[in-house]
């Protein structure tokens, strides 16, 4: 998800047709330039090396985002005609072994190909955090290019978020905890013991009650396609 | 070749290598960019409409949203829908944004 100004002048996309290692390029009304999605840099025609401000997003399911935010609005659906149908077009593709209609440049089987991560990109440089990783480890206190991160990820929903776990310029550092009567989960900070409502990153409780944690912009992809796009991409590992 | 010269081209040499692979940290290419179908076959959303999350009683709780919220305004986008569109052009809390499947 992408701010769509750039140097002052508002642009809109359209679907050029086109891929790049098996990833969406749009092209913009305005100047006709090429845009990869997945980078939201310019690669070819007048906007060439410019790029859009990645913005936070939340890849969940409809509960969870409804729980979260009761005033939301919904994207209309087309329920008639011939883009008829609330179902996901790709949904047998997710399930299988494909990459995509292109052989990828950079193949790395740390992980099975078509694994889903949580892609983070800090001054440059990527990091991933693989889904079957984090259903083992729902809270992480990572620290990557000196910037101290917090990934949490919420099994049942296969929801994730990243924050910058650093408030007021004190580092904190997270456990899971369970609130009686709450099926969702909820963190305690070590340096405060004020109680976290983990996806939203919201103090509810505790001497930071009413802080919020800063959401880092995170795009989530298929491993191969983020690898594709970042080959240098750090893989963040279960910790022993 | 004088020495300016050649420092020269190894800057232009540098810039250009530069600019096609390590546009911000990514490998993107533009002569491996294919075309898989015509322009616009795939139609992205230039006028998004929104329902209200109670009416949305046609979405199951299970299925796949992708959410924004920016200055209390809160929005989901059904990955159902996004998969039929692949961008929605939108503006939310006043941010002119681009929502990208």
């Amino acid at each position: 998800m992408y701010d769509r100004r750039v140097k002052g002048k508002e642009l809109t996309f359209g679907v050029s047709g086109k891929l790049h290692a098996n990833s969406l390029i749009m092209y913009d009304h305005q100047t006709e330039s090429l845009w990869s999605h997945l980078v939201g840099a310019a690669v070819t025609g007048p906007m060439k090396g410019e790029k859009l401000k990645p913005l936070q997003s939340m890849f969940t399911r409809w509960a969870t985002w409804r729980k979260l935010h009761p005033d939301s609005k919904v994207l209309s659906s087309d329920r008639s005609g011939f883009l008829a149908s609330t179902r996901d077009p790709y949904e047998s593709y997710y399930r299988s072994a494909d990459t995509g209609i292109i052989p990828p440049r950079h193949l790395d089987k740390r992980i099975y190909p078509k694994e889903f991560v949580i892609g983070l990109v800090l001054n440059n440089k990527a990091k991933a955090y693989p889904f079957s990783v984090l259903s083992r480890q729902s809270v992480v206190n990572d620290n990557f290019d000196g910037t101290p991160l917090l990934v949490v990820f919420d099994e049942e929903t296969t929801t994730g978020t990243i924050f910058r776990r650093k408030l007021e310029g004190k580092t904190l550092s997270f456990k899971k905890t369970q609130l009686q009567g709450e099926k969702s989960l909820f963190l305690v900070d070590g340096e405060t013991r004020s109680i976290w409502e983990a996806l939203s990153g919201n103090a509810i409780r505790g001497p930071l009650k009413g802080k919020k944690l800063e959401p880092l912009p995170a795009t989530p992809s298929f491993w191969f396609g983020w690898v594709d796009h970042y080959p240098d991409s750090e893989l963040y590992a279960l910790q022993k | 070749m004088s020495l300016l010269q050649h420092n020269y081209f190894f800057l232009i040499f540098i810039l250009l290598a530069f600019n096609d692979q390590g546009l911000w940290g990514a490998d993107l290419r533009p002569d491996e960019i294919v075309t898989v179908l015509p322009k616009d076959a795939i139609p992205a959303i230039l006028s998004p409409s929104f329902e209200a999350a109670a009416k949305g009683q046609w979405l199951s709780e299970k299925d796949s949203v992708v959410g924004v919220e920016i200055a209390g305004d809160s929005r989901a986008y059904t990955v159902a829908t996004l998969s039929r569109h692949e961008i929605v052009n939108d503006k939310v809390g006043g941010i002119p944004i681009a929502v990208t499947w």
